[in-house]
């Protein structure tokens, strides 16, 4: 059907309790090659964690629910499976590192043996030929005396070993999609270069895709092919690395981007800051969910949600600005080429 | 290993040190003396009966005295029990007690874990909600009212068992399942609250992540580490489970320590209430010595090298 590896087409998840339902995920597409990474932005809670964890399954059902959409990989539509149907691609096909290595592995076991019981679910092998698998593995994130770590505890190592471990664990069953939920937010600035520079090593010996989330620009600029930057549970802004850093085209972006410090000379006064929180999405807004934090806010906005517009080959766009019929010019206070937003001012 | 052993031998002993004499003072403190008690008129005897057993001497050699005795491992003589030692009294009833407090443990931990995890598990179904319904309802009800109760059931009009005494192990039952009722309300309740605590955590949604089996994922991960701090509080339970439950040893006419325990405060029987508080506070201090010990062997953060 697709050639994409991974399709995800209009993914709606949403928490159930008492008193409603958290519309965390309201309409997410989005897709994933072979060998490329695809970033995952936004800021807390605007559902990126819960998106990738719907492709893997892993939010407990209920009170996670998939409303609509479809998670096509490989033919399959995963939405669709059950759990058990889900296992032989836990591990196997996706696998997946946390943001917090220090919390992420079982404390009363052995790293040996986490590590094997993940190979010996998918794989029919011996004890002794996982063994193998695990130190090799080990070596491959670049911890030294993998013997000795094999049979340590988890709190016998440090932050950056045991994402280390992480690293070798999700990728020891060889999968075809890594899902790094901001593998290095935990992490003290050294030692995040030296986990980035693991998983992109490992990356190209594996030809792995890799699904990166994180909230850190500067990260995600080191990491990413394309970039997909999420709001209020809708995916705002997709594209190439470049389009969405040097050509970004909605508001919300301008704001992310302006709001990381740069190290080049021009240093603002002060760093940008988007004002206002995001919206609530146990009754989420009518229109553009960035409507109430937004400066160019426009009647539209608030009353119909934006349409997808592709503004150049593959950089998709959601908002009323890049409407044809919008008079209003807005020129980006960000971006190497500021151009003038729209391009089609004089439609 | 050898080293932290001994630290803590030292200490053990160190605490029952601190407990015998807290408690030697405190029982002279009380006004009276258990001669009197007996036979409110008779002073001369009761005199003659204090020199006798030496309570006419200094308190400080009375107390030098009895920890000298207490090296020897030699509670003394009961005052109030003529004839018979302290020593006597508890290799003679201690048994009983322990034997009940040790089937009610073994009957209600398993038990009551075994319903925690099972509604962690489900949890909001049916099954969780009679779990919570019956533990709560099971620690509320005094157990004298359900001890009755059951005598009653049981004992008169079904006559599965005997309504009291300690004679053969079908005497032991009924006592044995009223103690196991708070013990498996307790755990069930504990386990349940742990299971769903270690339910949050990372590590289990990186289980999860691997694809292995829901089962793999309880067991391994989830019950293994839940039930590590149910170990810590297995100390002080044994503890007061040895010495058993005084009502329920009353209701059934089991003749236990507790009686003793009750008895020997009230009548002033200095070596009898010190003998037994020396007795527990020994069984305490070693039960959790022992879960110490234990606890290295599950916890590999805690062991000690």
């Amino acid at each position: 059907m697709s050639e994409h590896l991974l399709e995800v087409k209009n993914l709606h998840v949403s928490f159930r309790n008492v008193v409603g339902e958290v519309k965390a995920v309201r309409g997410v597409d989005f897709y994933l090659d072979r060998g490329e990474t695809l970033g995952l932005v936004g800021e807390s809670g605007c559902g990126k964690s819960v998106t990738v964890q719907t492709v893997m399954r892993l939010n407990p059902e209920p009170p996670a629910v998939i409303k609509q959409g479809s998670i096509v990989y490989d033919g399959v539509d995963l939405a669709k499976l059950d759990d058990k149907g889900m296992r032989k691609y836990r591990g196997k096909e996706f696998s997946m590192i946390f943001q917090d290595a220090m919390t992420s592995l079982n404390p009363t076991t052995r790293i040996g043996k986490q590590m094997k019981e993940m190979l010996r679910a998918h794989r029919d092998i011996s004890d002794a030929e996982a063994k193998k698998i695990i130190l090799r593995m080990l070596t491959m994130v670049g911890l030294p005396n993998p013997e000795t770590i094999y049979s340590r505890f988890p709190h016998t190592l440090s932050g950056g070993q045991r994402q280390r471990v992480m690293i070798a664990m999700a990728m020891s069953c060889e999968p075809s999609i890594l899902i790094a939920d901001e593998p290095t937010t935990a992490l003290d600035v050294t030692i995040q270069a030296q986990i980035l520079e693991v998983m992109n090593k490992l990356k190209k010996e594996m030809n792995t895709s890799i699904i990166f989330i994180t909230h850190n620009m500067g990260v995600v600029a080191r990491m990413a092919d394309r970039l997909a930057v999420m709001y209020a549970g809708q995916i705002i802004e997709s594209g190439t690395a470049q389009d969405v850093f040097y050509r970004p085209k909605h508001p919300y972006t301008w704001g992310l981007l302006g709001s990381m410090p740069s190290l080049k000379g021009d240093v603002p006064e002060r760093l940008m800051s988007i004002p206002g929180t995001p919206p609530d999405l146990f009754d989420p807004p009518r229109g553009c969910g960035f409507a109430s934090r937004c400066e160019h806010c426009m009647n539209v906005c608030v009353n119909r949600v934006p349409p997808e517009t592709e503004v150049a080959p593959g950089h998709r766009v959601r908002c009323w600005l890049l409407d044809p019929r919008c008079k209003t010019a807005v020129k980006p206070p960000i971006g190497r080429d500021s151009e003038l937003i729209p391009g089609k001012e004089d439609a | 290993m050898t080293k932290y052993i001994l630290k803590r031998l030292l200490i053990s002993i160190l605490t029952i040190w601190a407990v015998a004499t807290v408690c030697f003072f405190l029982l002279r403190l009380l006004p009276g003396n258990p001669f009197i008690l007996q036979n409110p008129l008779d002073m001369k005897n009761a005199e003659k009966m204090m020199a006798f057993y030496g309570l006419d001497k200094p308190l400080w050699e009375q107390y030098v005295s009895y920890l000298q005795s207490l090296l020897r491992l030699d509670f003394g003589y009961s005052l109030t029990h003529v004839g018979r030692s302290v020593n006597d009294v508890i290799v003679q009833y201690f048994p009983i007690t322990a034997q009940l407090g040790i089937q009610a443990l073994l009957l209600g931990m398993p038990i009551g874990m075994a319903l925690g995890i099972v509604s962690a598990v489900r949890r909001g179904g049916a099954f969780d909600y009679g779990c919570q319904i019956g533990s709560v309802v099971s620690t509320s009800i005094p157990s004298f009212v359900l001890a009755a109760v059951m005598q009653l059931v049981f004992g008169v009009y079904l006559k599965w068992f005997p309504v009291s005494q300690w004679l053969s192990f079908r005497h032991t039952i009924l006592p044995t399942i009223i103690l196991s009722l708070g013990i498996i309300a307790g755990h069930c309740r504990s386990m349940r609250t742990l299971m769903l605590e270690v339910g949050r955590q990372d590590y289990l949604k990186t289980a999860k992540s691997k694809g292995i089996s829901n089962v793999r994922i309880v067991v391994f991960h989830q019950i293994r580490n839940a039930i590590l701090p149910m170990i810590t509080g297995l100390g002080m339970e044994i503890a007061s489970l040895l010495m058993g439950s005084y009502i329920i040893e009353k209701v059934f006419s089991i003749p236990g320590l507790g009686a003793y325990f009750v008895t020997s405060i009230t009548g002033l029987d200095y070596t009898m209430t010190m003998g037994l508080v020396v007795f527990q506070a020994a069984i305490v201090v070693f039960a959790n010595f022992v879960v110490d010990l234990l606890y290295g062997l599950i916890d590999p953060r805690v062991r000690i090298v």
